[in-house]
């Protein structure tokens, strides 16, 4: 297998961008990318598009405008996931030898407010109001508060945390500081989680330029351009996890979380463990989520993460800093996009290009995202 | 039954609609002849070994509350009452090893505890164009 590196990435900030058509927020990102690493289209030999919202073919209505080479452009879909899928086929395309140079690109334009149950469940569920993410995040967090004694204040300082990082990126869609009393008394939403404590669905965009190393040589100084160690999509395992919209899981044994499957495999693929980490990016719907995957990814054991919340761990400066982008609590969820931009923000970080919000020297970080039906993508990069 | 009034199930295959008054309502689930384990609802293939010998059987009315969320906003779409008032879900652990995704009659988040009995009934959801009452299952707690 050939060793793939981060050519290059670039971004277009999440947020709201009224009138400003998906096509135009993800060419700009796709142009930074390409700049970035120094890669000319044409010499680009196949493209993946990550999207949930966008109509059919958006990789190709998007990236026409550079100019029509040819090459496969296909779209790649699998819910909050769409992203680090991406990543994963551009990463097997280049070791496997098909391709020298590939672009990732995930873009999203999503309707305000809670994400419509539509496409989640089953129509009578939806009727019935029983599929929505605040409700999955909610259920999941009052059985870790059972069974580890985890506590809404936990919750709160995750958001905190993530406020004060936010405030230096310029990507982010909410920017400024929120302090703890603010994120308690904000409404509760599906109890025990508080609106302060969500992340919002958005619009933006981001993309990267995958090469193998070898190649990358040719365009760039290799010393910016990350490796990527691993790459890994799973889904859940009997009995699953609870993640909507099972009907019922087996309670005979014991769960099995895909974001663990995944974790494990990228630890394994890349030839390192959790404690070889410096900066992880991970899927923040909500501060209970976070509190939840410190766990699930083994950065503490089963039951400590909230432990890790009150020493301050994953702070900036802590011994193992989460989400030093704001996570998607700041920057908000273009669900299709996410993915990439947790990979921008981790080539940025290695590169120690993050200006106020960058982690002291790191040299292995991580990008995890999760979604609907429980497709987990772990992605690992190192210096 | 007055006036040839029926009462039809919000989803087929998950549930029995009790006839007489007195009856429990009865949950349907799915056990496989080979690992044995137990599904909710009318399955053919079961989700552990793939077997495809599953014999039908009433689940337990009664169960433990898993977890639970009381829901202050309607997702998109929830065929809400006019006005909204907030709603209880939660999983419902039975004694046949499996945790079932339920509504919950109680909406005071006070009332609710992981751990607490639960029994399952069936409640009315909504009419349907011909006056029908639209049935679905709940969980509620035991008093």
């Amino acid at each position: 297998m050939r060793e793939t590196v981060m050519a290059g990435v670039g971004m277009h900030p999440f947020g709201r961008f009224e009138g400003k058509p998906y096509t135009q927020m993800a060419l700009e990102a796709v142009l930074m990318a390409l700049k970035d690493a120094n890669v000319p289209w044409k010499d680009v030999q196949a493209a993946y598009c990550s999207s949930v919202f966008c109509p059919a073919t958006s990789g190709l209505k998007i990236l026409t405008p550079l100019g029509l080479t040819g090459i496969p452009i296909t779209n790649v879909e699998a819910a909050c996931a769409s992203g680090g899928s991406s990543i994963m086929i551009a990463q097997q395309a280049i070791a496997t030898g098909l391709y020298d140079v590939v672009l990732a690109l995930g873009v999203d334009k999503m309707p305000r407010g809670f994400i419509s149950p539509e496409a989640l469940g089953e129509k009578w569920q939806v009727l019935a109001g029983m599929v929505s993410g605040p409700m999955n995040f909610a259920l999941n967090a009052r059985r870790h508060m059972y069974e580890y004694g985890t506590t809404v204040e936990q919750m709160a300082k995750v958001s905190v945390k993530a406020h004060k990082n936010g405030v230096f990126n310029p990507y982010a869609m909410y920017r400024k500081e929120l302090s703890f009393e603010e994120i308690m008394n904000s409404q509760v939403v599906a109890d025990p989680i508080r609106r302060l404590m969500f992340c919002a669905p958005n619009e933006g965009a981001a993309a990267a330029v995958l090469c193998s190393r070898d190649v990358a040589k040719k365009y760039t100084d290799v010393r910016r351009c990350p490796e990527v160690a691993s790459a890994v999509v799973k889904t859940a395992a009997y009995p699953g996890f609870p993640v909507m919209p099972y009907y019922s899981f087996s309670t005979r044994k014991k769960l099995v979380s895909p974001v663990k499957l995944a974790a494990r495999e990228a630890y394994e693929k890349a030839g390192i463990g959790p404690k070889d980490l410096d900066v992880v990016e991970l899927q923040d719907t909500d501060a209970a989520s976070e509190i939840n995957l410190y766990e699930q990814l083994d950065l503490c054991n089963e039951g400590e993460g909230g432990r890790l919340v009150d020493e301050g761990a994953t702070e900036i400066s802590g011994s193992i800093p989460v989400n030093p982008s704001g996570g998607l609590l700041c920057k908000g969820e273009p669900v299709g996009a996410s993915g990439l931009g947790q990979v921008a923000e981790i080539v940025w970080q290695l590169r120690g290009e993050a200006g106020k919000r960058q982690v002291a020297k790191p040299k292995v970080g991580m990008s995890q995202v999760v979604g609907n039906g429980g497709i987990c993508a772990v992605v690992i990069l190192k210096n | 039954m007055t006036n040839g009034k029926k009462r039809v199930p919000l989803v087929e295959g998950l549930f029995s609609i009790p006839v007489t008054p007195g009856e429990k309502a009865h949950l349907i689930g799915s056990k496989c002849r080979t690992c044995g384990e137990v599904e909710f609802g009318s399955k053919t293939i079961c989700g552990n070994c793939q077997g495809e010998e599953l014999d039908e059987i009433a689940l337990s009315n009664r169960g433990k509350l898993w977890t639970y969320t009381v829901l202050y906003y309607p997702p998109p779409l929830y065929k809400s009452p006019d006005p909204f008032v907030p709603y209880g879900v939660g999983w419902v652990e039975l004694p046949e090893g499996i945790a079932i995704h339920s509504l919950l009659t109680e909406s005071d988040v006070t009332k609710l505890k992981i751990g607490m009995d639960m029994e399952s009934v069936i409640d009315k959801f909504d009419e349907d164009e011909d006056g029908n009452e639209v049935m679905i299952y709940k969980f509620k707690p035991v008093t």
